[in-house]
This record gives structure tokens, sequence and C-alpha cells, in this order.
């Protein structure tokens, strides 16, 4: 890239500083509750509230992640976890981009017509009842698929994708296609999606968070804790005897036991059902820098 | 680049054939056939804490000692799920320890869901009627107005088990050390309290002293205390907790409008304001904190219905005032509840070919040797006796994550409560457990509220009515004891207002159906 | 009476019109092959429940089924506006929705350009992955932080108000204070995640734009002004359409988890209202009824605000 053209002014020097003065303040505000969650991961549980400020771990303790390890739920909900995220991600863009390309089209015929269809789906639902019949219906309640299936589309993604499709995708460049005989189908492998790994990326990094977060649906629909997801095993550590649940007061000296297993688990769960998704943002953040490429060149 | 692209189409292409194909050929899930022989129960899912139902050791002895076989299906976050599962096509034969409000009986049980059951008790279930019949509280605090019992009980007859009464636990190490005994009526609890937040107990130098000092959603046990030391324990806890209780001319009358709240949140606004009430005591603390606070010795007194709620290690340092009475020589009494524990513990369903099959099946847990044999499990197996006490086993006691949640390794009937069953005597289970029992010095049995009223059972037309009025009573209750306990709100000058307030909610139909449900309970 | 030429005229205008249509439909059907995967998992999953919206005028009972159940009227409409907490719950949920709406669209766009604006490429993605984590924090753990920081009894902030001779302010049990917390936190966890959408925008902006700006001497907020805002416009009036769409859902768990006795004067919303007016007792139909109503307001909403925004710019959902 030609960057030596550019020579900055005073003005645009200040500039430079000031936004990254206000930015690395602005860090260091979000940047302190994390290493405090950090660092409580590593305390002795009972000590985390000692101090007022935590900068380092207080009594050091590997126990919040030996306990993980020691426990099978953990690590079943993980693996159970990265599937349905990658196997419903994969559909969810699959899906999501079929919707998003034809109607991003000048000129396609029922565009609004189709645009409402689907944007009614975001206000008006059947609720809770009607939907588990239908997947009782269709038999895949307790299933890999009630996980995968329901919830392919979020609409509001598709309007988003849809939106950067009108956007980046020049009208001429598929006036041109048109003329070197390629069809609707190639237009999208060759031309669109090409062009597109930006959205693509940001789109497997929302439905993937969706999903990776998501405990609701395996609440409701799962019943084999062997099938249970992550973040359904982190509830149940995590909120126990926080929504008053009725039998607190009979679970007896149980119930101290957990709040203690609580605190030890508690940070350190969050730190490991967190770090996949950091680990995954580089290789999407690889993406948008190539979609800047591929603009680049392109104009 | 061209290989992911097919991949996905393939993908999405295909899932969308499946499922059109799956909703096509399967059918719904459930109708699996089972033999004359088995049953099938739905229980709460425990699993995180011990082995699936199917594989504990009590139930595999208990198909060997019923004939019986038990096909279990359970279920995590029961609450939310529990409407879903009764839109099934086919329901299992019975819910077993599974919650659903009297409410949700009468409603059910009328609509046919649920099996009425009250004529097949006397002849297959024996244990049950005996019970009923010994006390007669039990029969009249599972009938519905209609005449039917549609869920049997969680019983016990030892007003101090089972999660009934709630006490006051004060820190032993501080009273000693200032030379104090445990209060017995409330200007006594006001010395102490004093005593412990001023008097530096814990001797670190710091004034890091609480008086009474819960995580921020219990309030309420202490208030239970003090409402029974200015008289409104009249009908027990259940009432207290229902907003009712008994006047002296037989009246049932509203809680929280009656000139004796007045004086308990006086009394409670007094004790906040000089800081013997932890400023935290409406938020900002949760549980798991409270529990690390007890370790450094900051908690003077907390209330419960029992002490091992801070802890296995603090717990041994808390010691029991059950009955705190009033000022000018007021008596207080015990804030227990009725023997009825739970209304639901075990509920037989329309799909349920042989329902005296299932009666029979559960009816053992309400006999002496059943409900012995839920809590302890079998001598030399899980436990022993030692002196003429059963104690368990030491591989039960030597449990890493304590003794209780070692027998739940066993046996069923030890963790969660609401079971179909006899509950033990409190002392006896901690003696099971290798603990000291609890010694109260203050004659707990001896002063046992007028009567033990249970949840009236509403019509459906009454829980209609009901339901919205008391949901926004409690609301409004909730804010204003805020107020009034902090001090935003003063008794003299805001009291007319506030019941106002409440009248407009609809206070007097409220009194009204409630009233007419105990004249119907005294008739019964 | 009625020119019969006009008529026909008109009538063959339509026919044409549809000839048309019908031509574009069939030379382009690979288009309508597409989007008709995306119309079957709607169908499935989003219409085919959709009948079930009717137990909202029913009294729902599993005894009976969603059809079988009988028909009630706007009974559970009428319940809940006479509730005597209607208005105020009604009033709570509004003045959360706007104050964070008017703070969280924004925000994220402003955050989104400075992050544009950094020329040190490991700096700028090391402080957007850093932004992004609090969006994974679970609300649990939110929740407890807040408790942690804000507490009025050794709470961090408060023990450094009362190091400086403050007098101590209770963050959590203040009804006043709420918003602010429920709003700000909420902000923390979501503003750098927020600004995904837009940098993906901004990085579909061809780069010799810029260059040819500073060749002709424009200063930075020139071309924010003038390159980058422009490119980005149809996202952020999207995203912004969208957001004011949500008006009437403020989050369940988190508003739980915030709630206590002495906030609940400004912390009760809709959706923890209706939780404990019908969930919890296991009245479906009411809080279907409660739900309708939202979603009907959310859609009149949306719809004006789209009308707004086909009116001024040329951006708009449909």
């Amino acid at each position: 890239m030609a960057k030596a053209i550019y020579k900055p002014g005073k003005a645009d020097k200040a500039f430079d500083v000031a936004n990254i003065v206000i930015l690395i303040v602005f860090t260091l505000i979000v940047l302190y509750p994390i290493i405090f969650v950090v660092n409580a991961s590593f305390s002795d549980p009972t000590k985390i509230f000692d101090t007022p400020l935590l900068l380092w771990p207080r009594g050091f303790s590997l126990d919040g992640y030996t306990e993980i390890l020691k426990n099978k739920d953990i690590l079943v909900g993980f693996k159970n976890a990265v599937i349905y995220t990658v196997l419903g991600t994969v559909v969810n863009i699959a899906v999501t981009t079929l919707g998003a390309y034809p109607l991003s089209r000048k000129g396609f015929e029922g565009k609004g017509f189709f645009t409402i269809f689907f944007t009614i789906t975001m206000f008006f639902s059947g609720g809770l009842i009607p939907t588990y019949l239908v997947n009782q219906q269709l038999g895949i309640v307790n299933t890999l698929w009630v996980m995968i299936l329901p919830g392919a589309l979020s609409v509001y993604n598709m309007i988003l994708m849809r939106t950067y499709f009108q956007q980046n995708i020049p009208s001429e460049l598929i006036e041109s296609a048109y003329v070197d005989g390629a069809n609707d189908m190639q237009l999208l492998w060759k031309v669109v999606l090409p062009l597109s790994t930006p959205i693509i990326a940001v789109m497997a990094m929302f439905y993937g968070v969706g999903r990776w977060n998501d405990y609701f649906n395996a609440m409701i629909y799962l019943q084999d804790r062997s099938k249970f997801p992550l973040q359904l095993i982190l509830r149940e550590i995590l909120v126990q005897g926080q929504f008053g649940d009725t039998s607190q007061a009979l679970i007896g000296s149980a119930s101290a036991q957990m709040m203690l297993l609580k605190l030890t688990l508690k940070y350190s769960v969050v730190v490991v059902s967190t770090l996949p998704v950091l680990l995954f943002y580089p290789v999407v953040q690889k993406y948008f820098e190539k979609g800047i490429m591929v603009g680049a060149i392109k104009g | 680049m061209k290989k992911w692209k097919v991949a996905l189409t393939g993908l999405a292409l295909s899932s969308v054939t499946l499922v059109i194909l799956s909703g096509c050929g399967s059918k719904s899930t459930g109708a699996t056939k089972v033999d004359s022989n088995t049953i099938t129960l739905m229980a709460p899912d425990h699993s995180d804490v011990h082995p699936k139902n199917e594989d504990l050791w009590m139930w595999k002895q208990y198909k060997k000692m019923s004939g019986v076989n038990v096909k279990w299906e359970t279920v995590k976050d029961w609450d939310q799920k529990k409407q879903l599962i009764l839109s099934r096509k086919t329901l299992p034969d019975a819910f077993y320890q599974t919650g659903w409000s009297n409410d949700e009986l009468v409603k059910y049980g009328t609509q046919g869901i649920f099996q009425p059951l009250e004529k097949l008790i006397p002849k297959y279930a024996p244990n049950l009627n005996k019970l009923m019949k010994e006390d007669p509280s039990i029969k009249k605090a599972l009938t519905t107005p209609d005449g039917h019992i549609y869920g049997l009980p969680y019983t016990g007859s030892d007003p101090m088990g089972g999660g009934r009464a709630f006490k006051l636990y004060f820190n032993k190490k501080w009273l000693d050390k200032l030379n104090l005994k445990a209060p017995t009526n409330t200007e006594e609890l006001e010395q102490v309290l004093t005593a412990f937040v001023t008097k530096d107990p814990n001797g670190n130098g710091k004034a890091d002293e609480q008086g009474y000092y819960m995580d921020s959603d219990q309030f309420g046990p202490l208030e239970l205390m003090v409402k029974s030391a200015f008289g409104l324990n009249s009908a027990g806890r259940t009432a207290m907790e229902n907003n009712y209780y008994v006047d002296d001319n037989n009246k049932l009358q509203y809680v929280f409008s009656s000139d004796k709240m007045k004086e308990v949140w006086e009394y409670e606004a007094e004790l906040y304001k000089k800081g013997l009430i932890a400023k935290t005591a409406f938020a900002g603390v949760d549980y798991d904190k409270w529990v690390a606070d007890a370790g450094k010795d900051v908690v003077g007194l907390f209330s419960w219905v029992g002490r091992d709620f801070i802890g296995a290690e603090a717990m041994a340092n808390y010691v029991p005032t059950t009955i705190l009475n009033g000022p000018n020589g007021q008596k207080g009494s015990l804030v227990t509840q009725s023997p009825v524990m739970g209304t639901s513990a075990f509920v037989i369903t329309k799909d349920a070919k042989d329902p005296k099959k299932l009666l029979k099946w559960v009816d053992y847990f309400y006999s002496e040797k059943g409900s012995e044999f839920g809590f302890y499990g079998k001598e030399g197996v899980t436990y022993e006796v030692k002196d003429g006490k059963k104690v368990y086993v030491d591989k039960i006691l030597n449990y890493p994550k304590g003794a209780q949640l070692g027998a739940y390794q066993y046996v069923d009937n030890v963790y969660a409560g609401f079971f179909p069953y006899l509950e033990q005597p409190e002392a006896n289970k901690e003696i099971a457990y290798g603990r000291e029992p609890e010694v109260y010095t203050d004659a707990p049995l001896d002063n046992l509220p007028k009567q033990i009223l249970p949840t009236f059972m509403s019509t459906p037309d009454e829980s209609s009515q009901l339901s919205t009025i008391t949901t926004d009573m409690n609301k409004y209750v909730e804010q204003a004891r805020v107020k009034f306990v902090t001090g935003k709100w003063n008794i003299d000058d805001n009291w007319d207002q506030y019941i106002s307030q409440l009248k407009k909610i609809g206070l007097d139909q409220w009194v009204k159906i409630r009233r007419q449900q105990y004249v119907r309970y005294q008739k019964n | 009476m009625p020119n019969t030429t006009e008529v026909k005229v008109e009538q063959s205008d339509k026919r044409k019109e549809r000839a048309k249509r019908w031509h574009y439909v069939k030379r382009h059907k690979s288009l309508y092959l597409m989007i008709l995967i995306p119309i079957i998992f709607v169908i499935i999953w989003n219409y085919w429940p959709m009948y079930g919206v009717i137990i909202a005028f029913k009294d729902y009972s599993p005894a009976y089924g969603i059809w079988g159940s009988p028909w009630v009227g706007f009974k559970h409409f009428t319940r809940f506006f006479q509730s005597y907490f209607f208005g105020n719950v009604i009033w709570n949920t509004l003045r959360i929705s706007i104050y964070s709406l008017i703070v969280s669209v924004p925000l994220p766009i402003i955050l989104a350009l400075m992050f544009n604006e950094i020329r040190v490429k490991w700096l700028k993605s090391t402080i957007q992955t850093i932004t992004y984590i609090p969006n994974f924090i679970s609300v649990v753990i939110i929740v407890g932080m807040i408790n942690f920081f804000f507490g009025s009894q050794n709470g961090v902030i408060n023990n450094l108000v009362e190091m400086f001779g403050g007098k101590s302010i209770d963050f959590l049990g203040s009804s006043g204070i709420f918003p602010h917390m429920y709003v700000w936190s909420g902000i923390w966890q979501g503003v750098g995640w927020g600004t995904l959408i837009y940098t993906a925008a901004m990085s579909g902006i061809p780069q010799d734009q810029y260059e040819a700006a500073y060749l002709e001497g424009a200063s930075r907020f020139q071309c924010i002004k003038n390159i980058t805002i422009p490119a980005i416009m149809p996202t952020i009036v999207i995203s912004a359409i969208l957001a004011t769409g949500g008006i009437m859902a403020v989050g369940f768990d988190k508003t739980f988890l915030m709630q206590n006795a002495s906030n609940l004067s400004t912390s009760e919303v809709l959706s923890t209202y209706t939780y404990k007016m019908g969930l919890v007792n296991g009245e479906y139909s009411f809080s279907a009824a409660v739900g309708l109503f939202s979603n009907l307001i959310n859609f009149i909403f949306l719809w004006v605000v789209n009308k707004f925004a086909q009116h001024v710019g040329d951006t708009s959902l449909w």
C-alpha cells in the first residue's frame, strides 16, 4: 500500500495523540474489571474481597482451575458447546447469505414483500409453548438438531448483511458480470462473496458468540446431561440460589458447600469460557484486513 | 475458497431436507412401551451432585424390595419446564418430588390432568392414612375446596425438623467474650447487638463487626422472628408467609396493615438506625460473599432454619434462640410450619394405568421403617449403630464435600426436601451426620403458636382473583418495608397513606377471600 | 361514469406490468431458489408456531391444549392494564430503554471512528480485542462485580469516596441511580462489541479515497466527515432503526439480578413484572398477552422510525 505519499500535518498529529490517549484511558477502564476477574480466578476465594483493588492475585491458588479439570460436566459441556457453535454458525451464515443476497439486488421483484415477511418474525412469535410443540412434532427435542436448526436465521443480521451488499458491491460489477454471461448463482459465488469477507467474518462472530452464549434453548429442549453445553453448566454453578430457589432452605449445609464451590469456580469458569472466543477473534480480524485489501485493489 | 462454499450450501440444503423428512417420519417422543410391572416417574434432576436415580444404591435396593421397576425421567430447571411437560401428549405416571403450587394442583386436578386420590388412600396407602388419622391437620392441608386430594405430602412430626422452624443464631465467641447470654426478648436483642458492634468482640481493633448480617435477600427471616415477638405468629410461619394471622377474636387479618406491624417496623427501624442491622440488608451482598465474610468472624447474628446455612466451618460457633419475646413481657412463639411442608410431593397423572400400584409403591416411605430406609439406608451398608444411635458409615462421614452429600451418594431423602416421605426428627439427622445436635435452652416445644395454619387451597376463581392482588400488594409492601426500616418514611407520618394505597390495590377484597377460606378450613 | 377506454388502457398496463414481473422472476429463478431456503426456515420455526399468539385471548391450560382452551377475549389485557403498577412498569421500561438508546446507539459509532483513525496496527487490534472481552462475561458475574465495586460497605468506589472525606453513596439501593447503573454497565459491556459492525463497514471503504483527500490537503476531521461517515451511514441508519424496534424489551436476567427491594420503584420493568405476575404461576396466557402488547408497541415504533428514515434519507428497512 502506498503509505509514503501521506505526510501528517501538525493538527493531525495532535489529533492522533488525543485519539490514542483517549482510547488508552478507555481501554484501561474496560480492562480493569477484566484484570480483576483474571486475578480473582487465581486467588484464594475467601480473600478476594479483602483488598479494595485487586491488582494481583490474593493468596495465589490454582484451585479454580484444578476444580474445572476435575469437573466432568464442564469438560463435556465445553465439547458440546464447540460442536453446537461450529455447526450452528455454518448453518447460520449459509441461510443468512441466501436470504440477504437476493434482497440486496436492485429490482428484485417482491423485495418489499419478502422483507416484511421476514421482519414480522422479529416482532411476533408464537411463544414458548407452540414452539416447543413444533419441535416436538419435528422429533428433534433432545437431539443435536434442536440446537442447530431453530434460530438458523436472525433477521437482524440478515438486514445488516443485505445493507452491506447493497453498499459494497458496485452495481456496475454485477452488470458487467452479466455481460460476461454469468448467472445469479455464479454471481454470488464469484463476485459477491469474495468481496464480502468482512461481513461474513462479522456474521461469524455475531452468530458464533450468540450460539456460544446461549443457554435458554439448551435449558428448554435438552434433557440428557451429556448433551448440555457449557453455558448451561455455568448457569447451574453461578446462578444457583440467585433466583430464589424454593428448595434452597431444604438443601441444608450442602447449599453453603455449593457456595464455596461457586466461590472457587466463579471466576475461573468465566476465564475459560471466554478464552475460545478471544482466540477466535484474531483469525477473524485477518479477514477484515483482507477485505480492506480487496477494496483497495478493486477501487 | 471454493470448497467451503460448496460445503456450506450442501449443509444448509441437507439440513432443511432432514428436518422436513424427520418431521414426516418420526413419532413424538416419550411413548415407549413399558411392561405392567414398570412405572414411569418424573423427578427433579440432581445429577450434578449425586448418581443418576437408576444407579442410586437406594433405588436399586428398593426395586428388589418392592418388585416394581421404575423408569425415571429427571428434569433440570423444573420451574421453567413444568408447563411444557404438561403439554406433552403422554405424561409420566407420576411426578416425584416436584413442586406444584396449591393453585396448580387445584387447576390441573379439576381439569383432569392429575388424578384424585382421596378414595384410594385409605385402602392402598395405609401408612399415610395412619398419619392422616393421627394428625387431622395433614388431611386438611391436602384437601381442595371440593374435597379432593391431588398430591401427597412431604411431612414430619418434629416442629424443629425438615426446615420448619426459623431461629436466631448468635455468635457464641462474641457472647462469651462480652460475657453475655443469648437474648430472649427484643430489649435484650438490642443490647446484645449494641455490644457486638461497639465493643470489638472479634478483637482485631477494627469496627468491622456486624449485628444482623446476611445476604441481601434475607431480611425476611429476622422479620419473621420479630413479628412473632410482637404477636403476629398466632397462626404459625406459613400463615405469616402468606401474609395472614388470626387475631384474638379468631378473625383472620392481613399482617402488613395491622397495628402490630407498625411496632415491628418501628423496632426494626430503631435497630437499623443504630447500625445493628447491616447497611447492606436490602442491597449489595450475595450469598457467596456472605459465606466468605462469615469465615472472617464479622457476623454477629443471622436467622435461618438451620445453622449450617453459614457453612460447615463457621456453624459450630453459632447458638440458637428459638423464641424471641416482645417488650413488656409479651410472649413470643416458635416460628414453625404446619406438619405438611409440601403438598405436591407425589402427584399421579391421567396417564397412569394403575394408580393403586403407584400408591403402594410410595406408601412405604410414610412408615417408620420406610422413612428410616429413605434417610439412613441399611445397617452395615450405609449406617451403623453406635451407643444406640444411628450414624452414617465412615465413607459417608468422610466424603470430601461433607456428610450430607456423602449420604446423597447412596440414599435419596437427604437433599432438597419435598419427598413423599415422613421426615426424620432434626436431632436424629444431626447425629447421623456425626454432629452434636443443637441445644435449645428456651423450650421451643412448649411455646408453639396457638394454631398452625397451612397455605389454604383456593378455588380456581379465588386464585385468579388473588394472584394479581397478592403480587401487587407484596411488591408494594416490599418497597414500603425498605422505606420504613431505613427511615425514609416514618411510621407516624406515612402510615395512613401507606394503608390507603394498600386499599387501592385491593386489600379489602383480599381479606374477604382469605376469610372465606379460613372459615372453610375450620369447617372441614 | 368511467371512461371505458381509460379502464382498458389501465388494464393492459397492469397486464404488461405483470408480464414484466413474471419475466423477471423467470430470468432470475435462482434468486428465488436461494431465498426459498431462509423462507422455509422462517415458516417452520417462526410462522408455524405463530398460531400460538391466540392463547393471549384464551385461558390456556395444557389439559385442553392451545385450540381447546376456552376463549376469554381481552381478559388478560384488562387485568394487565388495570393492575396497580401498570403505569409505573411501563414508565420504568421506557425510561431505561430510551436512555439506553440515546447512549448505546452513538457511542459504538464514535468508538469505531476512533479505532479507525489509529495508524499503529498492533495497537489498534489490541485495543479492539480488549474492548470486546466484556461482551463475553456472564451477566451473573457482571452483577457480582457491580456489587463489588459499588457496594455501600467495603465497595471499591465508596472506599475511595470515604478516603477523600466524602459520604458513602448507596449506589445499589437507590432507585434514582438504578437507571444509570443499568445503562452504563451495559455500555461498559457492549460498546466495544457494538463497533464490530461499523468496523466491517469501514473496512469496505477503498483506501485510495483517503489518500486522494489527503493529497488535496484535507484534515482528519474532514476525512471522517466526508468519507467515513457517509460510507457507513446506511449501516448506522439500519442499526438505529432496528434498535428502536426493541423499545419495550429491557432484558430480564440482568434486571432481575440487579433488582432489590430498595430500587424496585425504578427497576421493575415489563419483563420482570410479567415474570412475577405470570410465569411464576404458570399463567402463559397472561404473559402471552403482555408479550403481544409490547411487541405491538415495538412494531409501531419501528414502523414510524422507518417511515421517518425513508422520508429523510434513502435508507430504510423495506
